[in-house]
């Protein structure tokens, strides 16, 4: 790479930052906009260990539709995965950035498995998810003590919780669901929730070993 | 055959006063732990180093906490790590390295130790050591520990201790334990462990080395070779030990280890072959189970160490110990120790039990020394000739007994009393033994600050080969074949661990 190219990066890095940032606050995704009008799910997840609460997606499994074909991104800065944990829909792009100052790589040994290559600071992979309900591990070869997640829903209904637990599914349209929580490495039993239309349901998850 | 007892002496004092400095209460409590899982010391302990049975158990799982509804040791870990690589890597196996992790912050701890003993008036402590009280080793020595866990599965131990005022020689430092704790290797959690390294003591008994609240160590650290020859250096049961160690619980209840370990050598002369084996198996009725997972946990809100249990130990053990038997030639006037192998057998036992707040315990163990004693020694004659010693294949035996009973009245104070009988049973002589009776209190001024008094009753009836009780935690001398009771010490032992 040229020098200016290497300061292109930097600079490009520099803005791509604070986005990181921001991602890890925000979802990060371009996907196609949820319908207005309809009920919310929300709720409170408590887990056991309580250190894992926070690798945790509650979702709803298997709703009719059509979905996908957005754009999520995960940067890789300081060393980490940010946002640590994301979640798409089937059909989704996620676009692998390097806002560091090493190379990364990014790949996983969950499912089907993928590798997106070793890249070098300032460019980025994509991998295009399609399994559904299923989460995935992101690694750096180079760097083994990165770790983040990636989970995949059928459907755009998913959320990550926060740090004390809540989640808020909005804009699903009324019907009864099956709501379900992944987490990086505990369980909790699956709800069957019915949504009216602009009526808040409630769903909480204990997560166990 | 016996020696002249007269050319022992010195190697019996010499052997007396290294045993008074090994009977020093050493580091076992490792605040290293209480860091990782940020918990008290009375999570494990009682008065440490002494455990209560949720720390017998996490000691026996290998330094992990007993696991509830299926969780792993990390689940309860609040200290933070450093990954050094995700578990995710495990699917990648062989094409990655196998992952673990290291603590974020070194995971070191210190333990001062020491003690003081007022020397009876009249009594042969008062004797030997020459006043009645001194101030020394009050802070005799400074161990360091690291402890922590690589995984879920794999943890390590390592003790380096410096020694102040005493050791061999005075200010030395060794590495007391360096071990790599291998836990559930095969089958169900617990069932098979490999711990290898230095490892703390080969475990003959369901219980830690230091279970007793009056004594270092729950049996007695009697070195019997040392009572038929002053170069022996095998103690039962002691800690410290180069070697490997396969353990494991079946059914929660039920303990087992199987040990290959170094044998010991006499100063100057070569390592020997390791020979050194043993097997103990154990059994716990009631209480906590013994890897804590099955059930019988206190649930006395106010008294959690108490429980009502009974543990069943019974052991075995074969092992070499290499003596300077005095029998080498004298090129040039100067002796070349010459080595004599002396091969032992042991079986022993111990029962445990807890009556609530009542701790009882009793131990017996049987040892044979195929050939312990030193010959005579080799003696120059005129213009370089040389007398060559001859060696003594006498055997001998002994039997070392002790019980203890203690009172958990509150969990900062706890007396009790202890009792150490040894006989040596030497062919073709009297038999020799020893009582010591040890009545003392084990408190804690706060849970990593503790202070032990005791006393030190001590009954003799003749003595044993080396003219001395030393390797035997005795101090009494009475007259060869005569008997004779004796106050000894009272004796202040404290301890700091942060």
């Amino acid at each position: 790479m040229t020098s200016s190219a290497h300061a292109f990066t930097r600079a490009f890095g520099k803005v791509l930052a604070p986005l990181a940032v921001a991602c890890a606050l925000a979802p990060c995704f371009s996907s196609p906009a949820l319908a207005d009008g309809g009920g919310s799910i929300t709720g409170k997840v408590t887990a056991a260990p309580a250190k894992y609460l926070g690798e945790s997606v509650v979702y709803l499994k298997n709703v009719a539709g059509n979905f996908g074909g957005g754009t999520a991104t995960v940067d890789q800065k300081a060393m980490a995965f940010i946002p640590h944990v994301i979640a798409v829909t089937a059909g989704d792009t996620v676009k692998f950035g390097n806002s560091d100052t090493v190379s990364h790589n990014v790949f996983s040994p969950d499912n089907e498995g993928f590798n997106v290559g070793t890249f070098p600071p300032g460019e980025t992979r994509t991998y295009k998810f399609t399994k559904p309900n299923v989460g995935y591990s992101e690694l750096c070869s180079i760097h083994p003590e990165m770790l983040g997640y990636v989970f995949v829903g059928q459907n755009p209904y998913h959320a990550v919780v926060d740090g004390t637990g809540a989640f808020s599914l909005k804009n699903v349209p009324p019907g009864t669901y099956t709501v379900a929580i992944w987490n990086s490495k505990l369980h909790a039993a699956e709800q069957t929730v019915t949504v009216a239309s602009g009526a808040p349901a409630t769903a909480n998850f204990a997560l166990t070993r | 055959m016996l020696p002249n007892r007269g050319v022992h002496w010195l190697f019996a004092a010499l052997a007396g006063v290294a045993m008074y400095f090994v009977a020093l209460p050493e580091a076992h409590a490792v605040p290293s732990f209480s860091r990782k899982y940020h918990t008290s010391c009375q999570t494990c302990h009682t008065v440490y180093p002494v455990l209560n049975a949720f720390g017998e158990a996490f000691r026996r799982d290998g330094y992990r906490f007993p696991s509830t509804d299926g969780s792993v040791d990390s689940d309860v870990e609040k200290a933070p790590s450093v990954e050094l690589g995700q578990d995710q890597y495990k699917k990648m196996f062989p094409m990655a390295v196998w992952p673990d992790k290291i603590a974020e912050a070194v995971p070191l701890s210190i333990w001062l130790n020491g003690g003081v003993a007022a020397n009876l008036p009249g009594s042969a402590a008062a004797d030997g050591a020459g006043n009645n009280f001194a101030w020394g080793g009050i802070a005799a020595e400074m161990h360091i520990f690291g402890a922590g866990s690589f995984s879920d599965n794999v943890t390590y131990m390592a003790q380096l201790t410096l020694e102040t005022d005493f050791g061999d020689p005075p200010g030395s430092f060794d590495v007391e334990t360096a071990y790599l704790l291998w836990n559930d290797i095969l089958g169900p959690s617990h069932l098979v462990n490999l711990w290898v390294g230095r490892l703390f003591a080969p475990q003959l008994t369901s219980y830690g080395l230091h279970s007793s609240f009056l004594s270092d160590t729950v049996m007695p650290g009697v070195s019997v070779g040392g009572l038929y020859n002053a170069t022996a250096g095998l103690t039962l049961g002691q800690g410290h030990t180069d070697g490997v160690e396969l353990n494991g619980i079946a059914g929660h209840r039920f303990g087992y280890s199987l040990g290959w370990i170094g044998s010991t050598t006499a100063p100057g002369l070569s390592m020997p072959n390791s020979e050194d084996v043993y097997a103990h198996v154990g059994f716990k009725l009631g209480g906590l189970s013994l890897d804590g997972e099955g059930g019988g946990a206190s649930t006395d809100t106010q008294r959690p160490w108490a429980e009502t249990s009974l543990t069943f130990d019974v052991f075995g053990y074969h092992g070499l110990s290499r003596l300077d038997n005095g029998t080498g030639a004298v090129p040039n006037g100067t002796a070349t120790p010459i080595q004599q192998d002396d091969r032992i057998s042991a079986v022993g036992g111990l029962l445990h039990g807890q009556l609530g707040s009542l701790v009882l315990m009793a131990g017996l163990n049987f040892e044979h020394h195929d050939r312990p004693y030193p010959g005579s020694a080799a003696t120059a004659g005129p213009n370089g000739t040389v007398f060559n010693g001859v060696p003594d294949l006498t055997s001998a035996n002994a039997i070392v007994q002790y019980d203890e009973v203690d009172y958990i009245v509150w969990p900062w104070f706890v007396p009790g009393v202890r009792a150490e009988f040894t006989q040596t049973s030497v062919e073709g002589a009297s038999n020799a033994q020893l009582m010591r009776i040890i009545p003392g209190i084990a408190m804690l001024a706060r849970p990593n600050i503790k202070f032990v008094l005791s006393g030190d009753l001590e009954w003799a009836n003749n003595l044993p080969v080396v003219g001395s009780w030393g390797p035997a935690g005795g101090m009494i001398a009475p007259n060869p074949g005569q008997s004779k009771f004796e106050a000894e010490q009272i004796n202040a032992t404290v301890g700091l661990a942060f």
